[in-house]
Protein backbone atom coordinates (compact mmCIF):
# COMPACT_ATOMS: atom_id res chain seq x y z
CA UNK A 1 0.00 0.00 0.00
CA UNK A 2 2.78 2.37 0.93
CA UNK A 3 4.67 1.63 -2.28
CA UNK A 4 1.52 2.18 -4.28
CA UNK A 5 0.85 5.51 -2.53
CA UNK A 6 4.41 6.64 -3.06
CA UNK A 7 4.31 5.82 -6.76
CA UNK A 8 0.90 7.39 -7.13
CA UNK A 9 2.20 10.53 -5.43
CA UNK A 10 5.12 10.76 -7.77
CA UNK A 11 2.84 10.27 -10.75
CA UNK A 12 0.83 13.29 -9.61
CA UNK A 13 3.99 15.35 -9.21
CA UNK A 14 5.22 14.52 -12.66
CA UNK A 15 1.89 15.58 -14.08
CA UNK A 16 2.42 19.02 -12.59
CA UNK A 17 -0.09 18.51 -9.81
CA UNK A 18 2.46 18.85 -7.07
CA UNK A 19 0.64 21.58 -5.15
CA UNK A 20 -2.33 19.57 -3.98
CA UNK A 21 -0.05 16.61 -3.40
CA UNK A 22 2.25 18.60 -1.15
CA UNK A 23 -0.61 20.39 0.53
CA UNK A 24 -1.40 17.15 2.35
CA UNK A 25 1.23 15.97 4.73
CA UNK A 26 0.32 12.36 4.03
CA UNK A 27 1.89 12.65 0.58
CA UNK A 28 5.02 14.38 1.80
CA UNK A 29 6.54 11.26 3.16
CA UNK A 30 9.20 11.26 5.79
CA UNK A 31 11.47 9.46 3.35
CA UNK A 32 11.08 12.29 0.89
CA UNK A 33 11.99 14.88 3.51
CA UNK A 34 14.92 12.81 4.70
CA UNK A 35 16.19 12.39 1.14
CA UNK A 36 15.76 16.13 0.70
CA UNK A 37 17.79 16.77 3.83
CA UNK A 38 20.68 14.74 2.46
CA UNK A 39 20.68 16.76 -0.76
CA UNK A 40 20.23 20.03 1.13
CA UNK A 41 23.19 19.36 3.37
CA UNK A 42 25.32 18.56 0.36
CA UNK A 43 24.18 21.36 -1.96
CA UNK A 44 22.38 24.14 -0.07
CA UNK A 45 23.79 24.25 3.45
CA UNK A 46 26.91 26.18 2.51
CA UNK A 47 24.77 29.27 1.86
CA UNK A 48 21.46 28.64 3.62
CA UNK A 49 22.95 27.10 6.77
CA UNK A 50 22.19 23.95 8.71
CA UNK A 51 19.10 25.45 10.32
CA UNK A 52 17.91 27.21 7.16
CA UNK A 53 18.50 30.71 8.52
CA UNK A 54 20.55 31.80 5.54
CA UNK A 55 23.64 31.80 7.70
CA UNK A 56 25.76 29.18 6.00
CA UNK A 57 29.54 29.60 5.87
CA UNK A 58 29.42 31.25 2.44
CA UNK A 59 26.38 33.46 3.00
CA UNK A 60 28.09 36.31 4.81
CA UNK A 61 31.00 36.45 2.37
CA UNK A 62 28.67 36.50 -0.60
CA UNK A 63 26.75 39.47 0.74
CA UNK A 64 28.51 40.96 3.73
CA UNK A 65 27.03 44.41 3.79
CA UNK A 66 24.33 44.46 1.14
CA UNK A 67 21.56 42.30 -0.20
CA UNK A 68 20.95 39.76 -1.31
CA UNK A 69 22.10 37.29 1.28
CA UNK A 70 20.94 33.67 1.15
CA UNK A 71 17.27 33.22 1.95
CA UNK A 72 16.30 32.64 5.57
CA UNK A 73 13.81 29.79 5.28
CA UNK A 74 12.65 30.09 8.88
CA UNK A 75 10.83 33.43 8.45
CA UNK A 76 8.54 32.66 5.52
CA UNK A 77 9.63 35.58 3.33
CA UNK A 78 9.93 34.51 -0.29
CA UNK A 79 10.70 36.88 -3.13
CA UNK A 80 9.97 34.68 -6.10
CA UNK A 81 6.37 33.57 -5.96
CA UNK A 82 3.29 33.36 -8.07
CA UNK A 83 1.13 34.25 -5.06
CA UNK A 84 -0.21 37.51 -3.61
CA UNK A 85 2.00 39.74 -1.50
CA UNK A 86 2.44 38.31 1.98
CA UNK A 87 1.66 34.78 0.91
CA UNK A 88 3.94 31.78 0.91
CA UNK A 89 5.01 30.41 -2.47
CA UNK A 90 3.40 27.36 -4.01
CA UNK A 91 5.62 24.32 -4.43
CA UNK A 92 6.08 25.00 -8.11
CA UNK A 93 7.60 28.41 -7.26
CA UNK A 94 10.21 26.77 -5.05
CA UNK A 95 10.84 24.09 -7.65
CA UNK A 96 11.35 26.79 -10.30
CA UNK A 97 13.90 28.63 -8.19
CA UNK A 98 15.79 25.43 -7.38
CA UNK A 99 15.78 24.50 -11.06
CA UNK A 100 16.58 27.87 -12.62
CA UNK A 101 18.66 29.40 -9.86
CA UNK A 102 18.81 33.18 -9.40
CA UNK A 103 21.05 35.16 -11.74
CA UNK A 104 23.90 36.70 -9.80
CA UNK A 105 22.90 35.03 -6.54
CA UNK A 106 22.26 31.30 -6.73
CA UNK A 107 23.28 28.63 -9.18
CA UNK A 108 20.84 26.47 -11.06
CA UNK A 109 20.37 23.02 -9.60
CA UNK A 110 18.95 21.54 -12.77
CA UNK A 111 21.75 19.00 -12.47
CA UNK A 112 19.71 17.33 -9.76
CA UNK A 113 17.05 14.94 -10.98
CA UNK A 114 13.45 16.14 -10.93
CA UNK A 115 12.78 13.78 -8.04
CA UNK A 116 15.73 15.17 -6.08
CA UNK A 117 14.60 18.75 -6.63
CA UNK A 118 11.14 17.96 -5.27
CA UNK A 119 12.79 16.27 -2.31
CA UNK A 120 14.76 19.45 -1.60
CA UNK A 121 11.55 21.49 -1.86
CA UNK A 122 9.89 19.17 0.67
CA UNK A 123 12.80 19.60 3.06
CA UNK A 124 13.04 23.39 2.67
CA UNK A 125 9.38 23.65 3.69
CA UNK A 126 10.09 21.97 7.02
CA UNK A 127 11.99 25.06 8.19
CA UNK A 128 8.82 27.16 8.45
CA UNK A 129 5.66 25.96 10.17
CA UNK A 130 3.47 28.25 8.06
CA UNK A 131 3.65 25.72 5.24
CA UNK A 132 1.59 23.36 7.39
CA UNK A 133 -1.01 26.04 8.16
CA UNK A 134 -1.46 27.98 4.94
CA UNK A 135 -2.63 27.02 1.49
CA UNK A 136 -1.07 29.46 -0.96
CA UNK A 137 -2.58 29.82 -4.41
CA UNK A 138 -1.11 31.20 -7.60
CA UNK A 139 -2.75 34.37 -8.86
CA UNK A 140 -4.19 34.89 -12.32
CA UNK A 141 -2.00 36.94 -14.62
CA UNK A 142 -4.95 38.89 -15.93
CA UNK A 143 -5.20 37.71 -19.51
CA UNK A 144 -2.61 36.83 -22.09
CA UNK A 145 0.41 38.67 -23.47
CA UNK A 146 -0.41 41.31 -26.03
CA UNK A 147 1.83 42.14 -29.00
CA UNK A 148 4.67 44.49 -28.19
CA UNK A 149 3.66 47.20 -30.63
CA UNK A 150 4.81 50.82 -30.58
CA UNK A 151 1.44 51.81 -29.13
CA UNK A 152 1.70 49.20 -26.39
CA UNK A 153 5.22 50.32 -25.49
CA UNK A 154 4.10 53.94 -25.47
CA UNK A 155 1.24 53.10 -23.11
CA UNK A 156 3.69 51.13 -20.96
CA UNK A 157 5.99 54.12 -20.75
CA UNK A 158 3.14 56.31 -19.56
CA UNK A 159 2.33 53.71 -16.90
CA UNK A 160 5.99 53.56 -15.84
CA UNK A 161 5.73 57.27 -15.07
CA UNK A 162 2.25 57.07 -13.56
CA UNK A 163 3.26 54.23 -11.23
CA UNK A 164 6.37 56.21 -10.26
CA UNK A 165 8.67 53.28 -11.02
CA UNK A 166 11.42 55.87 -11.54
CA UNK A 167 11.60 56.60 -7.80
CA UNK A 168 13.55 53.40 -7.38
CA UNK A 169 14.49 52.26 -10.88
CA UNK A 170 15.36 55.71 -12.24
CA UNK A 171 14.03 57.68 -15.19
CA UNK A 172 16.17 55.65 -17.55
CA UNK A 173 15.30 52.50 -15.58
CA UNK A 174 18.95 51.79 -14.76
CA UNK A 175 18.29 51.14 -11.09
CA UNK A 176 19.41 54.62 -10.11
CA UNK A 177 16.26 56.31 -8.83
CA UNK A 178 16.49 59.00 -6.18
CA UNK A 179 15.30 56.75 -3.35
CA UNK A 180 17.87 54.12 -4.34
CA UNK A 181 20.69 56.64 -4.59
CA UNK A 182 19.80 58.00 -1.16
CA UNK A 183 20.52 54.54 0.28
CA UNK A 184 17.04 54.25 1.72
CA UNK A 185 16.09 50.90 0.24
CA UNK A 186 16.64 47.98 2.61
CA UNK A 187 15.69 44.33 2.56
CA UNK A 188 14.03 42.42 5.39
CA UNK A 189 17.39 42.02 7.13
CA UNK A 190 18.09 45.74 6.97
CA UNK A 191 20.72 45.25 4.29
CA UNK A 192 21.07 47.83 1.55
CA UNK A 193 19.36 46.60 -1.59
CA UNK A 194 19.55 47.95 -5.13
CA UNK A 195 16.66 48.01 -7.57
CA UNK A 196 17.16 46.09 -10.77
CA UNK A 197 18.71 47.77 -13.78
CA UNK A 198 15.80 47.20 -16.11
CA UNK A 199 17.94 47.87 -19.18
CA UNK A 200 20.05 44.79 -18.49
CA UNK A 201 17.95 41.67 -18.66
CA UNK A 202 20.74 39.34 -17.62
CA UNK A 203 20.43 40.55 -14.04
CA UNK A 204 16.70 39.97 -13.70
CA UNK A 205 16.20 37.49 -10.93
CA UNK A 206 12.57 36.55 -11.38
CA UNK A 207 12.69 35.60 -15.06
CA UNK A 208 12.99 37.50 -18.31
CA UNK A 209 9.79 36.74 -20.21
CA UNK A 210 6.83 39.08 -20.42
CA UNK A 211 4.88 36.65 -18.22
CA UNK A 212 7.68 36.72 -15.63
CA UNK A 213 7.55 40.53 -15.64
CA UNK A 214 3.78 40.68 -15.21
CA UNK A 215 4.00 38.11 -12.43
CA UNK A 216 6.62 40.25 -10.66
CA UNK A 217 4.45 43.36 -11.01
CA UNK A 218 1.48 41.52 -9.53
CA UNK A 219 3.22 39.69 -6.69
CA UNK A 220 5.95 42.13 -5.73
CA UNK A 221 9.11 40.73 -4.17
CA UNK A 222 8.45 40.01 -0.49
CA UNK A 223 11.33 40.85 1.80
CA UNK A 224 12.34 43.74 -0.46
CA UNK A 225 10.86 47.21 -1.05
CA UNK A 226 9.38 46.12 -4.41
CA UNK A 227 5.61 46.24 -3.83
CA UNK A 228 2.76 44.46 -5.54
CA UNK A 229 0.91 46.51 -8.15
CA UNK A 230 -1.86 43.95 -8.50
CA UNK A 231 -4.69 46.05 -7.13
CA UNK A 232 -3.60 49.08 -9.14
CA UNK A 233 -3.39 47.14 -12.39
CA UNK A 234 -6.23 44.69 -11.89
CA UNK A 235 -8.96 46.99 -13.14
CA UNK A 236 -7.19 47.65 -16.43
CA UNK A 237 -6.77 44.29 -17.97
CA UNK A 238 -4.11 45.15 -20.54
CA UNK A 239 -2.07 47.69 -18.61
CA UNK A 240 0.16 45.14 -16.90
CA UNK A 241 1.10 43.73 -20.30
CA UNK A 242 1.74 47.21 -21.73
CA UNK A 243 4.00 48.02 -18.79
CA UNK A 244 5.83 44.72 -19.16
CA UNK A 245 6.24 45.30 -22.89
CA UNK A 246 7.78 48.70 -22.19
CA UNK A 247 10.19 47.35 -19.58
CA UNK A 248 11.26 44.52 -21.85
CA UNK A 249 11.75 46.98 -24.71
CA UNK A 250 14.39 48.81 -22.66
CA UNK A 251 16.84 45.94 -22.81
CA UNK A 252 16.59 45.32 -26.56
CA UNK A 253 17.04 41.65 -25.94
CA UNK A 254 16.63 39.29 -28.89
CA UNK B 1 -44.24 26.97 23.48
CA UNK B 2 -45.38 28.01 26.90
CA UNK B 3 -42.50 26.21 28.64
CA UNK B 4 -40.03 27.86 26.24
CA UNK B 5 -41.36 31.29 27.25
CA UNK B 6 -40.97 30.40 30.91
CA UNK B 7 -37.36 29.31 30.35
CA UNK B 8 -36.58 32.50 28.43
CA UNK B 9 -38.20 34.62 31.12
CA UNK B 10 -36.12 32.88 33.78
CA UNK B 11 -32.92 33.42 31.76
CA UNK B 12 -33.78 37.09 31.28
CA UNK B 13 -34.45 37.48 34.99
CA UNK B 14 -31.20 35.72 35.87
CA UNK B 15 -29.24 37.90 33.45
CA UNK B 16 -30.83 41.04 34.90
CA UNK B 17 -29.93 39.98 38.43
CA UNK B 18 -26.32 39.43 37.44
CA UNK B 19 -26.16 42.84 35.80
CA UNK B 20 -27.64 44.52 38.84
CA UNK B 21 -25.01 42.78 40.94
CA UNK B 22 -22.32 44.06 38.63
CA UNK B 23 -21.49 40.81 36.90
CA UNK B 24 -21.11 40.90 33.14
CA UNK B 25 -22.25 38.56 30.44
CA UNK B 26 -19.54 38.43 27.86
CA UNK B 27 -21.08 39.26 24.48
CA UNK B 28 -21.09 36.35 22.11
CA UNK B 29 -21.11 33.75 24.87
CA UNK B 30 -24.04 31.50 25.55
CA UNK B 31 -26.79 32.95 27.75
CA UNK B 32 -25.93 30.76 30.72
CA UNK B 33 -22.15 30.87 30.35
CA UNK B 34 -21.78 33.84 32.64
CA UNK B 35 -18.45 34.76 34.12
CA UNK B 36 -17.38 37.27 36.69
CA UNK B 37 -15.83 40.23 34.94
CA UNK B 38 -14.33 43.47 36.08
CA UNK B 39 -12.94 46.64 34.62
CA UNK B 40 -9.37 47.82 34.47
CA UNK B 41 -8.84 51.56 34.56
CA UNK B 42 -5.64 53.45 34.80
CA UNK B 43 -3.14 55.94 33.56
CA UNK B 44 0.24 55.93 31.91
CA UNK B 45 2.69 58.72 32.67
CA UNK B 46 6.15 59.66 31.52
CA UNK B 47 8.26 61.50 34.08
CA UNK B 48 11.41 61.98 32.03
CA UNK B 49 12.48 64.87 29.88
CA UNK B 50 10.65 65.30 26.62
CA UNK B 51 13.03 63.96 23.97
CA UNK B 52 13.66 66.22 21.00
CA UNK B 53 11.65 65.64 17.87
CA UNK B 54 13.24 63.60 15.16
CA UNK B 55 13.62 65.93 12.19
CA UNK B 56 14.13 64.17 8.87
CA UNK B 57 14.85 65.60 5.47
CA UNK B 58 12.39 64.69 2.76
CA UNK B 59 14.11 63.53 -0.39
CA UNK B 60 11.09 62.70 -2.49
CA UNK B 61 7.82 64.50 -3.22
CA UNK B 62 8.81 67.61 -1.30
CA UNK B 63 6.07 69.62 -2.99
CA UNK B 64 3.54 67.55 -1.09
CA UNK B 65 5.40 66.25 1.98
CA UNK B 66 7.44 69.39 2.68
CA UNK B 67 11.20 69.83 2.88
CA UNK B 68 11.41 68.03 6.21
CA UNK B 69 9.21 66.24 8.69
CA UNK B 70 9.30 66.46 12.46
CA UNK B 71 8.28 63.33 14.35
CA UNK B 72 7.64 63.34 18.08
CA UNK B 73 6.81 59.86 19.28
CA UNK B 74 6.57 60.76 22.99
CA UNK B 75 3.35 62.73 23.32
CA UNK B 76 3.13 64.29 26.80
CA UNK B 77 0.01 66.32 27.50
CA UNK B 78 0.32 67.86 30.95
CA UNK B 79 2.73 68.68 33.75
CA UNK B 80 2.09 65.28 35.34
CA UNK B 81 3.38 63.55 32.25
CA UNK B 82 0.12 62.14 30.88
CA UNK B 83 1.21 60.00 27.95
CA UNK B 84 -0.97 59.21 24.97
CA UNK B 85 -0.66 56.46 22.35
CA UNK B 86 0.49 53.77 24.77
CA UNK B 87 -1.12 50.41 24.04
CA UNK B 88 -2.37 48.59 27.12
CA UNK B 89 -3.33 44.92 26.96
CA UNK B 90 -4.10 41.97 29.16
CA UNK B 91 -1.55 39.25 28.53
CA UNK B 92 -1.86 35.50 28.60
CA UNK B 93 -5.62 35.60 28.47
CA UNK B 94 -7.66 33.29 26.33
CA UNK B 95 -10.31 34.53 23.99
CA UNK B 96 -13.51 33.74 25.83
CA UNK B 97 -15.66 33.62 22.76
CA UNK B 98 -16.27 37.21 21.83
CA UNK B 99 -16.36 37.44 18.09
CA UNK B 100 -14.32 40.17 16.44
CA UNK B 101 -16.66 42.85 15.17
CA UNK B 102 -17.04 42.73 11.42
CA UNK B 103 -15.53 46.10 10.79
CA UNK B 104 -12.60 47.19 8.72
CA UNK B 105 -9.64 48.82 10.37
CA UNK B 106 -8.43 51.63 8.15
CA UNK B 107 -4.82 52.53 7.55
CA UNK B 108 -4.62 55.77 5.66
CA UNK B 109 -1.68 57.21 3.78
CA UNK B 110 -2.42 60.85 4.34
CA UNK B 111 -0.18 63.91 4.31
CA UNK B 112 2.85 61.64 4.01
CA UNK B 113 2.06 59.83 7.25
CA UNK B 114 0.12 56.79 8.35
CA UNK B 115 -3.13 57.41 10.16
CA UNK B 116 -3.46 56.10 12.72
CA UNK B 117 0.25 56.00 13.40
CA UNK B 118 -0.40 53.50 16.20
CA UNK B 119 -3.37 51.22 15.62
CA UNK B 120 -5.09 48.27 17.27
CA UNK B 121 -7.22 45.49 15.86
CA UNK B 122 -8.61 42.04 16.59
CA UNK B 123 -7.34 38.97 14.85
CA UNK B 124 -9.82 38.18 12.10
CA UNK B 125 -10.70 41.78 11.34
CA UNK B 126 -9.94 43.23 7.95
CA UNK B 127 -7.42 45.94 7.32
CA UNK B 128 -8.36 48.51 4.70
CA UNK B 129 -5.50 50.52 3.25
CA UNK B 130 -6.14 53.74 1.36
CA UNK B 131 -3.97 56.39 -0.19
CA UNK B 132 -5.45 59.86 0.21
CA UNK B 133 -2.37 61.68 -1.05
CA UNK B 134 -1.84 62.90 -4.62
CA UNK B 135 1.41 60.92 -4.80
CA UNK B 136 2.28 57.23 -4.89
CA UNK B 137 2.87 55.40 -1.62
CA UNK B 138 3.65 51.81 -0.86
CA UNK B 139 2.33 50.32 2.34
CA UNK B 140 4.76 47.69 3.57
CA UNK B 141 3.56 45.77 6.63
CA UNK B 142 5.70 43.16 8.35
CA UNK B 143 4.92 40.70 11.09
CA UNK B 144 7.75 38.87 12.84
CA UNK B 145 10.09 39.65 9.98
CA UNK B 146 7.75 38.30 7.34
CA UNK B 147 5.99 40.49 4.83
CA UNK B 148 2.30 40.65 5.63
CA UNK B 149 1.63 42.97 2.75
CA UNK B 150 3.63 45.22 0.45
CA UNK B 151 1.41 47.08 -1.97
CA UNK B 152 1.79 50.12 -4.16
CA UNK B 153 -1.04 52.62 -4.26
CA UNK B 154 -1.25 55.29 -6.90
CA UNK B 155 -3.18 58.50 -6.14
CA UNK B 156 -6.86 57.64 -6.11
CA UNK B 157 -6.02 53.97 -6.50
CA UNK B 158 -8.11 51.07 -5.30
CA UNK B 159 -8.24 50.46 -1.55
CA UNK B 160 -6.67 47.22 -0.43
CA UNK B 161 -8.35 44.94 2.06
CA UNK B 162 -6.65 42.06 3.84
CA UNK B 163 -7.71 39.98 6.84
CA UNK B 164 -5.46 40.02 9.90
CA UNK B 165 -4.67 36.38 10.51
CA UNK B 166 -2.06 36.44 13.24
CA UNK B 167 -1.79 38.33 16.53
CA UNK B 168 1.23 40.42 17.36
CA UNK B 169 2.98 43.63 16.44
CA UNK B 170 2.80 44.58 12.77
CA UNK B 171 5.19 47.29 11.63
CA UNK B 172 4.15 49.63 8.83
CA UNK B 173 6.47 51.54 6.54
CA UNK B 174 6.51 53.26 3.17
CA UNK B 175 9.73 52.32 1.41
CA UNK B 176 9.47 55.35 -0.83
CA UNK B 177 9.14 57.76 2.09
CA UNK B 178 11.16 56.19 4.89
CA UNK B 179 9.99 58.72 7.47
CA UNK B 180 6.51 57.19 7.18
CA UNK B 181 6.30 54.58 9.92
CA UNK B 182 3.55 53.12 12.05
CA UNK B 183 2.51 50.08 14.04
CA UNK B 184 -0.55 47.94 14.29
CA UNK B 185 -1.18 45.76 17.33
CA UNK B 186 -3.31 42.71 16.61
CA UNK B 187 -4.81 40.82 19.54
CA UNK B 188 -6.46 37.42 19.74
CA UNK B 189 -8.72 38.69 22.53
CA UNK B 190 -10.76 41.85 23.13
CA UNK B 191 -8.91 43.12 26.22
CA UNK B 192 -6.85 46.03 24.99
CA UNK B 193 -6.95 49.81 24.92
CA UNK B 194 -4.87 52.87 24.14
CA UNK B 195 -4.18 55.85 26.33
CA UNK B 196 -5.83 59.11 25.39
CA UNK B 197 -4.57 62.66 25.86
CA UNK B 198 -5.14 62.47 29.60
CA UNK B 199 -3.00 59.33 29.75
CA UNK B 200 -6.06 57.26 30.70
CA UNK B 201 -7.24 53.89 29.47
CA UNK B 202 -10.14 51.58 30.31
CA UNK B 203 -10.70 47.89 29.52
CA UNK B 204 -14.05 46.37 30.39
CA UNK B 205 -15.42 42.85 30.92
CA UNK B 206 -12.13 41.25 31.88
CA UNK B 207 -12.54 37.83 33.51
CA UNK B 208 -11.78 38.14 37.20
CA UNK B 209 -8.38 37.03 38.46
CA UNK B 210 -4.70 37.91 38.35
CA UNK B 211 -3.55 38.99 34.93
CA UNK B 212 -0.29 40.42 33.63
CA UNK B 213 -0.98 43.85 32.15
CA UNK B 214 1.38 45.08 29.48
CA UNK B 215 1.99 48.64 28.30
CA UNK B 216 3.73 49.18 25.00
CA UNK B 217 5.05 52.49 23.76
CA UNK B 218 6.86 52.84 20.46
CA UNK B 219 9.74 54.86 21.90
CA UNK B 220 9.67 54.08 25.62
CA UNK B 221 9.34 50.32 25.45
CA UNK B 222 7.35 47.89 27.56
CA UNK B 223 6.10 47.94 31.14
CA UNK B 224 4.38 45.01 32.83
CA UNK B 225 2.49 44.59 36.06
CA UNK B 226 0.30 41.82 37.48
CA UNK B 227 -3.12 43.15 38.45
CA UNK B 228 -5.90 41.39 40.30
CA UNK B 229 -9.08 42.14 38.38
CA UNK B 230 -12.12 41.98 40.68
CA UNK B 231 -15.29 40.02 40.07
CA UNK B 232 -17.20 43.27 39.83
CA UNK B 233 -16.38 46.94 39.68
CA UNK B 234 -13.12 48.45 38.58
CA UNK B 235 -9.52 48.26 39.67
CA UNK B 236 -7.16 51.20 39.22
CA UNK B 237 -3.59 50.84 38.05
CA UNK B 238 -0.89 53.37 37.27
CA UNK B 239 2.09 52.88 35.00
CA UNK B 240 5.03 55.23 34.92
CA UNK B 241 7.93 55.54 32.50
CA UNK B 242 10.87 55.35 32.83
Amino acid sequence: MNIFMKRFGWALLMLGMAQPAFGGSEMTSLNMVEDGRTIYERSCLICHGASGKGDGPAAFYNAAFSASRARDFTVGNYKFRSTVSGSLPVDQDLFRTVTDGIPGSMPSFSGLSIEQRWQVVAYIKTFYSGFQEETPESISLNGSPIPSTAASIQRGKALFEEMDCASCHGKQARGDGSVALAGELKDSRGLLISPNDLTNRTGWKNGTTVRDMVRTLFTGLDGTPMPSYESQLAGHKEDAWHLANYILSLSHHE
Amino acid sequence: MCSQSVVLTHRLLLTSIFFVLGYGVVPGMGQLEMIYAGTLEGTVHYLGMQPPSNVLKVLKDQEHCGAEVSIQTVQIHDAQGALSDAVVSVEGIKDVGQEAMEMERPVLNTRCAFAPRIGMARQGQELEIRNQDPILHNTHIKHRGRTFLNVAQVPGGNPIVKRLKRPGLHTIRCDKHVFMEGSLHVFDHPYYSMTNQTGMFRIESIPAGKHPIRVWHEALGILEKVVNVPEKGAVQVKFTYP
